[in-house]
Formats: C-alpha cells, sequence, structure tokens
C-alpha cells in the first residue's frame, strides 16, 4: 500500500482534463453524473452527514479551478460542500459563480442520490468509487455497515498520493505513433431544445437477456450496444433524407485502469471510435456488429493504447505549447478539438460496465444511474451502467426529436430483451411534441 | 405495468405518453395516474452565462483609450492644439459608445443601447462639421441620413426583441424598411440640392424589395415550408 501523503494545495491538471475547461459551454458542459437510486427516500441531513463524513477521503476533489498564466490548475477549496436539491435539467456547466466552489455537486431527489462531477477532476470509474463510498457512508448513518473494498473506500482511511497521480503522465513512456486520421463524421440534427433544457430517456433492462443475446451474436456487451446504437443512426442516416455518405462513428471511452495498474480516482480513460462507411455500400446489422467488434478487439489492446496515450499525451509536452499563455492555448485547445474532437464522431455511448456492489449496500440499492452531458455538436450521447442484475441505458439529449433513442431501444426490444422507459419529459409541457 | 403498442417497451408509471414516439398510453386495467410519482424532478436548474462581461467592456476601454491618448499627445506637441487627433479621438469615442455600454450596463436595454450610440455619430459628424467650419450640409442630410435608418433599424429591433415579428417576416420587415429607406434617401439628397422631391429611381430598388417581402411573408404563412428551411438550415 502507498504510504499516505501531506495534504497539498495545489494539482496540475491531468492530461486528459486540460481540454474541458477550454471547450466548456452552456452546450457542452463536460460534466457527467453518477447516481443510486435506493429503495428508501433519502434522508437530506444524514447525506449530509455523510458527505462531510466522505470529503476529508477524497481530497483530490476538494478542490477549485484556478487560471494560471500557462495552465489552468486545481486549488484546494476549504468551504464545506453542500448538497442540493435534484433538478429535471441537470448537469448545468459551472458558471463564474460556481468557480469558487467544488467542481463536482452532490444531489438528492426523492429516493435519488447523485454526484454530478466536471470531467476535469475525475472520470466514471473515480465517481463511481466516491458514489459507493458516500452512499456507503450514508448507510452507516442509518445503522447499516458496508465493508469496504472492490471500489468502496474506507472513510477513515487517510487518502494516499496513489489515489490523486497523475497516471498519463506514468504510463505514457513510449514511442508516439500517431493515431490514424479520421474524417469528419456524420451529425444527427434535429430542433435543439431551450436552452436550459435536458432531453433524458432511461431504458432498464434485465442483465442476463442482453448479456445472453451478446453471448448468441458473439460479441461483448459493450460492442452489442455500440454495434445496435451504430446500425440504428446509420439506418436513420439513409431514411432520414440526409442526402451525406459521411462515416458513422461512435465514440466509446475505455478505462484503461485494466491495462495499466493504477490505483488513481482521476481520470485516466482513452477514446476508441468504431464506425462504419457508408459509401462503401449498405450494410446488415450482422456486418456492423462484426466490424465493431474487430475494431474493439483491434484497438482495446495495451499496445495500442500505449501508442493513443502517447499520441494525446505528446502536444502537452511540446516546449512552445507550455510557454503559450493560457488565452492562447485555450483558443488552439477550442479549435482542435472543433477539428479533430467531437466532429469526428456522431455520438458517445460510455459503458461504465459492471460496478459491483456489497450485498448490504445492493439490498438498499435499487440500481445505479449515468448519465453524460450534453455536447455543442452532438445532440445524443448515452451512458451505461450495471447494476442489481440491471443494465441501465441512459440516453442525454439536446434535440426534441427522439429517433435515435427509439430505434435504439425498438432494437433492443427485437433482440428479445424487455426494455422499461422513463423519462424527465412532460409532453404537456412539450407541447405534446 | 403498461407498454407502447408502437415501440415494444414497458414504459413507468408516470408516463402519459410513450417518451419515444409520444404514443398516447390506453390501459384500461392501469390508467395513467397523475399522481404517480415523477422519476425526474420538475423544478429546473437555471444555467447562467459566464462571460465576464464588465472585464470585455473594461479592455475594450483600455484597448480603445491608448491609440487616442497617444495620437492626442503628438497631435498636441507638434501644434499645441488638438488637429487631426479631433478626428481620430472622434471616432475613437463613437466605437467606444456603441461597444461598450453592451458589456458594462447592468440592466441591458435597447434603448440604453442604441440612443446614445446614434446621438454619439450624430455629434461625431457635428465634429466633423465644426472641424471643417462648414454646418450648412449638417442639418439638411447628416440629421435626416442618420435619423431615418436609425429609427428603421430601432423599430426592427424592437419587434424582434419583443417577439412582435418572427421567422420569416423578420426578413420581410427588413426588405420593406429597406425599400422605403432608399425611397426617404432619395427625397432627403432631392430636397438638399433643391431639386424637386419626389421619387424615381428609388422606386426601382422598392418595387424588389416589396415583391420579395410578399414572398417572405406568404413563407411565414406555410409551416410545413418553414419546418423544412429549419430542418436543413438550422445552425
Amino acid at each position: 500500500m502507498t504510504a499516505p501523503s501531506p495534504a497539498k494545495t495545489w494539482y496540475r491538471l491531468d492530461n486528459a482534463a486540460k481540454i474541458y475547461p477550454a471547450i466548456m459551454r452552456t452546450r457542452h458542459t463536460t460534466v457527467f453524473r453518477l447516481a443510486a437510486l435506493m429503495r428508501e427516500p433519502v434522508n437530506p441531513d444524514q447525506l449530509q452527514q455523510a458527505l462531510d463524513m466522505t470529503m476529508p477521503r477524497f481530497p483530490q476533489f476538494a478542490v477549485r479551478l484556478r487560471k494560471g498564466i500557462f495552465w489552468y490548475y486545481l486549488e484546494a477549496c476549504h468551504k464545506p460542500a453542500l448538497i442540493e436539491e435534484d433538478v429535471n435539467n441537470p448537469l448545468r456547466p459551472w458558471s463564474r459563480a460556481d468557480a469558487k466552489s467544488h467542481l463536482f455537486r452532490v444531489r438528492y431527489g426523492d429516493r435519488r442520490i447523485t454526484v454530478e462531477f466536471f470531467h476535469a477532476l475525475t472520470d466514471g470509474y473515480g465517481a463511481s468509487v466516491f458514489l459507493r463510498t458516500l452512499v456507503a457512508a450514508y448507510l452507516a448513518l442509518q445503522g447499516v455497515a458496508c465493508p469496504a473494498g472492490d471500489g468502496i473506500l474506507d472513510v477513515r482511511d487517510t487518502p494516499t498520493e496513489a489515489e490523486r497521480e497523475d497516471a498519463y503522465k506514468r504510463f505514457s513512456n513510449f514511442k508516439v505513433i500517431h493515431r490514424p486520421r479520421e474524417t469528419r463524421a456524420f451529425r444527427l440534427q434535429g430542433t435543439l431544445l431551450p436552452g436550459q433544457m435536458l432531453s433524458i430517456i432511461c431504458g432498464v433492462c434485465p442483465a442476463d437477456p442482453v448479456s445472453q443475446a451478446a453471448r448468441r451474436f458473439k460479441v461483448s456487451v459493450t460492442e452489442l450496444l455500440v454495434g445496435v446504437y451504430l446500425y440504428q443512426i446509420y439506418q436513420i442516416q439513409q431514411q432520414g433524407g440526409y442526402h451525406t455518405e459521411r462515416p458513422v462513428r461512435v465514440s466509446v471511452p475505455i478505462n484503461v485502469r485494466r491495462f495499466y495498474p493504477s490505483q488513481t480516482v482521476r481520470n485516466f480513460a482513452l477514446y476508441a471510435n468504431p464506425g462504419i462507411e457508408p459509401a462503401y455500400g449498405s450494410y446488415s446489422f450482422e456486418e456492423v456488429l462484426g466490424l465493431v467488434h474487430h475494431f474493439m478487439r483491434y484497438t482495446i489492446n495495451e499496445k495500442y493504447l500505449n501508442a493513443m496515450m502517447c499520441a494525446n499525451v505528446a502536444p502537452e509536452k511540446s516546449l512552445l505549447l507550455r510557454i503559450s499563455p493560457l488565452p492562447i492555448k485555450n483558443l488552439a485547445m477550442r479549435l482542435v478539438y472543433t477539428w479533430t474532437g467531437e466532429s469526428r464522431f456522431t455520438s458517445t455511448v460510455s459503458n461504465l460496465g459492471v460496478v459491483n456492489l456489497p450485498p448490504e449496500m445492493a439490498s438498499h440499492v435499487e440500481r445505479l444511474e449515468f448519465m453524460l452531458g450534453p455536447s455543442r455538436y452532438n445532440p445524443v450521447n448515452c451512458a451505461v451502467i450495471s447494476t442489481n442484475g440491471q443494465v441501465v441505458i441512459q440516453f442525454s439529449a439536446t434535440m426534441e426529436e427522439t429517433d435515435p433513442q427509439r430505434a435504439f431501444f425498438r432494437h433492443l426490444v427485437r433482440l428479445g430483451i424487455p426494455v422499461r422507459v422513463e423519462s424527465n419529459r412532460d409532453w404537456d409541457e412539450f407541447g405534446g411534441k | 405495468m403498461s407498454y407502447c403498442v408502437h415501440c415494444g417497451v414497458e414504459l413507468d408509471k408516470s408516463e402519459k405518453r410513450c417518451p419515444l414516439c409520444q404514443t398516447e398510453v390506453i390501459n384500461p386495467r392501469e390508467p395513467f395516474d397523475e399522481k404517480a410519482v415523477r422519476p425526474y424532478p420538475r423544478r429546473l436548474d437555471p444555467i447562467t452565462r459566464q462571460i465576464n462581461r464588465r472585464f470585455i467592456g473594461s479592455l475594450i476601454t483600455i484597448v480603445l483609450a491608448f491609440p487616442a491618448l497617444l495620437c492626442g499627445a503628438i497631435d498636441f506637441s507638434q501644434a499645441g492644439r488638438l488637429t487631426w487627433s479631433a478626428y481620430v479621438i472622434g471616432a475613437l469615442i463613437l466605437v467606444w459608445s456603441w461597444t461598450v455600454p453592451y458589456y458594462l450596463l447592468r440592466r441591458r436595454s435597447l434603448s440604453g443601447i442604441f440612443i446614445p450610440g446614434v446621438l454619439a455619430l450624430l455629434s461625431y459628424l457635428f465634429l466633423i462639421a465644426w472641424l471643417q467650419q462648414d454646418l450648412s450640409w449638417y442639418l439638411p442630410l447628416a440629421l435626416p441620413l442618420v435619423l431615418m435608418p436609425a429609427a428603421l433599424i430601432f423599430l426592427i429591433i424592437a419587434l424582434v426583441w419583443r417577439r412582435l415579428i418572427r421567422g420569416f417576416a423578420i426578413p420581410a420587415a427588413v426588405l420593406i424598411a429597406a425599400g422605403l429607406l432608399i425611397v426617404a434617401i432619395e427625397l432627403v439628397l432631392k430636397h438638399a440640392a433643391g431639386g424637386l422631391a419626389r421619387p424615381t429611381w428609388s422606386l426601382y430598388a422598392l418595387i424588389p424589395c416589396l415583391a420579395l417581402a410578399t414572398v417572405c411573408l406568404a413563407i411565414a404563412r406555410r409551416q410545413a415550408v418553414l419546418d423544412e428551411i429549419k430542418r436543413r438550415l438550422h445552425l
């Protein structure tokens, strides 16, 4: 076990985090959220107590974002983190008024405990560790002891340096091999919702039929879900009158901790963008699934990830970039992101995988939920998480039309997977559209 | 439990319609329950803009003040008074009056930004006339040629701002205003030249403007055409 380290007053942003403050906009919040749907209504007072107990265990999250001359950095924030009520349109970006407080929010709804994280702070795995530790502390206050381990930290332990390391820096020591260039991808279009609205459609499926369907096609669950989504977007492209042959690609974040031994709860993920080229001909579902399967197997291995990580870290090491003032860097990062980032894929499918809960916690938590924030160019994003034998697929969208979500869930139903759907949309308020 | 007859998915009790296809839920055994707990609260989180406008306003002021002071200092050191630099300083003040109030005013209003801007423009033109010691063109030409377009622009922006006109009615209004403005400009020019104030060449501009405005108004009334244009051209 790594030795505890003295409290730090500031942190450098890790490699993945550096881009997020520069590209954050009202319609691209770079915020994501994880929620635990409890079986009983949430007690706000006890949740606040649990948060107060949990925060000392995560000093790397008790920070606020500050501007330096050359880079943004994270500065220790000594204000207490306060819980907030849940809202219909979550994932609000961090405004100037919020800048003096923490880069995460803990919200409570009727039965829901939610954490919203600015992506510069951590990735989905780090957030799931925080949420599970918070829920364990909350249940402890209700007299239910949940053992630490397997993604739950003991709030009485001292934080370690290994948990707050910049893992990209440690592991990107390989020769840089540039990733193949990707062309602009097909972009879904629709009627944008009013500025502050977010359309959330959540589908809950039992895990067994999903795994059986994946086994039937000899692919993993992520590959199945990505394949279905990709195929349905391709169908929308072909039938929707878009008059374009641009490739349809889906960005899939990869948690690389299983390839690199790191205990960090900061960002440590890379991305694979499987896709199809409609210009090459028409595709059947099986063909799309096969392409996704082989692309993922080709991409998600240690050697390719080494190259990808080094290619991402290399610009950060450039002297010219390092000595450029922050406003110039911001401008450059926005331009690079516009040209090579979001425009290279049509949507995102982020699968956090199976998140294990100890039996003591599982009996009090119905399920976990995972949601991505809205993007500036791609109006629909999808996040998946599996707990307690349920696969929760949550679409967050900034467009009114629900064609991709409908096509995706209908395809799952056709594959024999029962889906239960719920949403945040009030159809009377939307004028019945 | 209810299922969507169209999508085949099971629906939460709180769903009045299928969230995927908006098909209404009709289940005689389990009708929609208004009181069912919704999975997400109704409370909305307001989103605040993140731009520090006062800082931008201060920055523009500094950027404009620097050349104004520099020109004034050079001119004064050479001529002992402000000569050519008065044009530069006046122009920079004019730019300032059009840009900075937008960033500095806490409660922005159209009249609070537009009217001082127009007054600054009239003042700058008066300054030019005064420096040239020739005020003869100011009243018959400068004043109406500034006030007429300003009034029309103000009127259109106010109508759009208050959402009294929207969609394709906006280009229609702009075209009508442009046509009328051209006629008015011709009348002013002829009046200033001492000629007969009757429109001639401006009618050739007015008629196409009115024709195009009529097309825009016709499109504005066709929802299907509007939807198609919106779908294909939205930014």
